[in-house]
């Protein structure tokens, strides 16, 4: 498998060529374009149909599509969501944690396993961070530019929590606030201070300031509302 | 103090450079990060007290917003990395004190605490919702980050030109401004899709940004989940 | 009349000068800044868009804004998102571009420009399923969310209806989801487009549905 990734670094698009059988691993709804014979499979996470309007605006579902080239090569386009770069990281048997939403696309021998870790409520509530396991590339995105930052063990590294997107298990962590603090608005101003020898992603915008701009924008909920959903392409729930 | 600018595009970030005794004030949820001396002092404000400001901040209609001090503790320099909400650019503007800025709320990034902030809320609800104006006062002598969604442009203004409200980043006091309509009357304005626009004149510099975030929180707020009231 | 694009690739804007009488035609509400004397008129494309049926799909104005002037002038607009900005010359007797409604900017006088739907419930991110057809002469201006990605079709090409900009109506579509309806809603993928043939398609990197699916788990309230 070959791959290649176009117009960074702000809008970023991660193309992926495959040989006859040969599989890629994408959060479901990612794919953008595809050139050749794709076969293509869901495997659904977390939440059964009841759940999932709820469930997939509140980022507690992972859903991933396996795309698999059907007799002849086959080249696929996968887009984040969000503005910014996407990050290939190679994984041998070391793992790697990220934020749910930085997920991208793997190759078949990486499994992604929800965590809580003891972070529940540490990024915004619902969101959760991915362990990925096993040995192959992972492709994970975030808003804005990413940066990486190694830490040898000497120093801690103090960051708020909405910029960081990926980090080695190596690390560890604490959570402080930002001192003489008198007053919050939508989101604590929590501080990540992380610690040891390992490499932490940082993106250099914040999903949660973009969410508490965009707040006076959204439609307000009327009793009459009757939680039809739209979600993009796919409209979920109303009828 | 000193500011870097880095990231060229759209993912502009600044890191301001603190020496003891210096103070620098940033909307409270614009910080990325900080050296471990730096303490951070977040404080509530609301339009109309004394002191700061009021009326900035991310949110557009809200009369509260949150301010971060920075300072050193310890005698040593420290920095504090700053970004903006939106996708776009950074500039620095030195504002000196023979000529005030200016500057619109939604661009306001940071400022050394040298400066004089207070605000000018314009009040300005317009027909298409969402639209509204409040402006920062920024006088004395230092820095003043602004930053935007796109790119920033900077013009010097001999005459007169025509902004949509939304473009407006900042500029300096010497330019005479009034608010207005589009078009001739208010259906005209109405089906232009235009909200209101400012109508400069005289001579100073403007500096506009290429897009306007309120038209893109108009067409991205209805396709996110609902809010209560 | 003359234009010069600038900001692309991610920030792309355009900004025209016309002369004496001359105009232009663009999205409501895309006008930065211009020179005093401009007068602006409403317009409205033609086919089968009305108001009623806009408001119930939400999305973007399909409203258009002609701007005039007696003496010389200078206007700038902008797309409501940042991307890239391009520019395609229309040359009469049958040239056309097939444009996603929401992707349209602008246009010179002599291009018309018809609505058409786009076929079963296709969505270009966050307009609904209606396209334009521009004909006739002169330039068109459309934009992209997020980077461009030109490619010329020769067989065939699936894409999310979402990253759909523009392509020229040689090329043939069928709209699919992608197996049954259950699983277009868990694939996640909303509709795709199966172009065949050959012609020269216009691709975006990003899309409002995606970006809204991304943000949603951060809006609290």
């Amino acid at each position: 498998m070959n791959h290649e990734i176009l117009c960074g670094p702000s809008f970023s698009i991660l193309e992926v060529t495959l040989a006859a059988g040969e599989r890629i691993v994408s959060e479901a709804g990612a794919m953008a374009w595809m050139d050749g014979n794709v076969k293509s499979e869901t495997t659904t996470r977390g939440g059964v149909l009841a759940g999932l309007k709820r469930a997939v605006f509140s980022g507690e579902t992972f859903f991933q599509n396996t795309y698999e080239a059907d007799g002849g090569p086959a080249r696929i386009a996968f887009a984040p969501g969000v503005s910014g770069e996407i990050v290939p990281w190679q994984l041998q048997g070391e793992d790697l944690l990220l934020q749910r939403g930085a997920y991208l696309a793997s190759t078949e021998g990486i499994r992604c396993e929800s965590r809580s870790e003891g972070l529940k409520g540490l990024f915004a509530q619902g969101l959760f961070v991915l362990r990925a396991t096993g040995t192959g590339t992972m492709f994970f995105s975030g808003y804005g530019a990413i940066d990486s930052i190694d830490l040898d063990g000497g120093s801690t590294y103090t960051i708020d929590n909405g910029y960081v997107v990926a980090w080695e298990p190596s690390l560890s962590y604490r959570l402080t606030k930002a001192r003489k603090i008198r007053s919050f608005l939508f989101s604590d101003q929590l501080l990540l201070s992380f610690s040891g020898r390992g490499r932490v992603w940082i993106n250099s915008r914040s999903p949660q300031s973009l969410a508490s701009w965009v707040h006076p924008f959204r439609r307000v909920k009327s009793k009459s509302s009757g939680g039809g959903i739209q979600l993009g392409p796919v409209a979920l729930g109303g009828e | 103090m000193h500011v870097d600018l880095s990231g060229g595009g759209l993912f502009a970030r600044a890191l301001v450079h603190l020496e003891p005794g210096e103070k620098f004030v940033s909307d409270a949820g614009a910080m990325i990060r900080a050296s471990s001396n730096i303490d951070i002092d977040v404080t509530t404000g609301s339009r109309g007290k004394g002191g700061i400001l009021g009326g900035i901040g991310r949110l557009l209609t809200g009369d509260t917003f949150f301010l971060s001090t920075y300072e050193v503790t310890d005698g040593r320099p420290g920095d504090v990395g700053l970004a903006p909400t939106h996708m776009g650019e950074v500039r620095e503007v030195n504002v000196s004190p023979d000529e005030a800025w200016l500057c619109a709320g939604g661009s306001f990034l940071g400022a050394a605490s040298t400066l004089t902030l207070d605000t000018r809320f314009q009040g300005l609800r317009g027909l298409l919702g969402g639209e509204s104006l409040s402006l920062l006062r920024v006088s004395g002598s230092g820095t003043l980050l602004v930053s935007a969604l796109g790119m920033l442009t900077g013009m010097n203004v001999d005459g007169e030109l025509i902004v949509d409200t939304g473009h407006v980043v900042a500029f300096t006091e010497g330019l005479s401004y009034k608010i207005d309509k589009v078009g001739g009357g208010w259906i005209n304005t109405w089906l232009s899709g235009e909200g209101f626009v400012m109508r400069f004149s005289g001579k100073g510099q403007i500096i506009l940004q290429s897009h306007t975030p309120t038209r893109f929180g108009q067409m991205l707020g209805p396709l996110l989940p609902e809010r209560q009231a | 009349m003359e234009h010069t694009i600038i900001g692309n690739p991610d920030r792309g804007n355009v900004s025209f000068t016309l002369a004496a009488g001359e105009s232009v035609v663009v999205e409501a509400g895309s006008m930065s800044f211009m020179t005093t004397g401009m007068e602006v008129k409403p317009r409205l494309i033609g086919g089968l868009f009305t108001a009623v049926k806009r408001k119930l799909l939400g999305g973007e104005s399909l409203f258009l804004s002609e701007y005039s002037t007696a003496t010389a002038g200078a206007i700038a607009i902008a797309p409501a998102f940042p991307g890239t900005v391009l520019c395609k010359e229309l040359r009469g007797a049958g040239d056309a571009l097939i444009i996603a409604a929401c992707s349209f900017l602008a246009c010179g006088p002599g291009v018309s420009l018809t609505t058409e739907y786009g076929g079963g419930r296709s969505w270009f991110s966050g307009t609904g399923p209606f396209i334009l057809r521009a004909t006739g002469t002169g330039p068109v201006f459309f934009n992209t969310y997020g980077a461009v990605v030109e490619r010329d079709v020769k067989g065939s090409l699936t894409v999310d209806t979402g990253h759909l900009v523009a392509w020229e109506p040689t090329l043939d579509y069928r709209i699919r989801g992608m197996g049954s309806i259950k699983k277009t809603l868990f694939s996640g993928e909303g509709l795709v487009m199966a172009f065949t043939g050959s012609g020269r398609i216009f691709l975006q990197t990003r899309q409002l549905g995606g970006f809204v699916r991304w943000l949603a788990p951060f809006c609290h309230g």
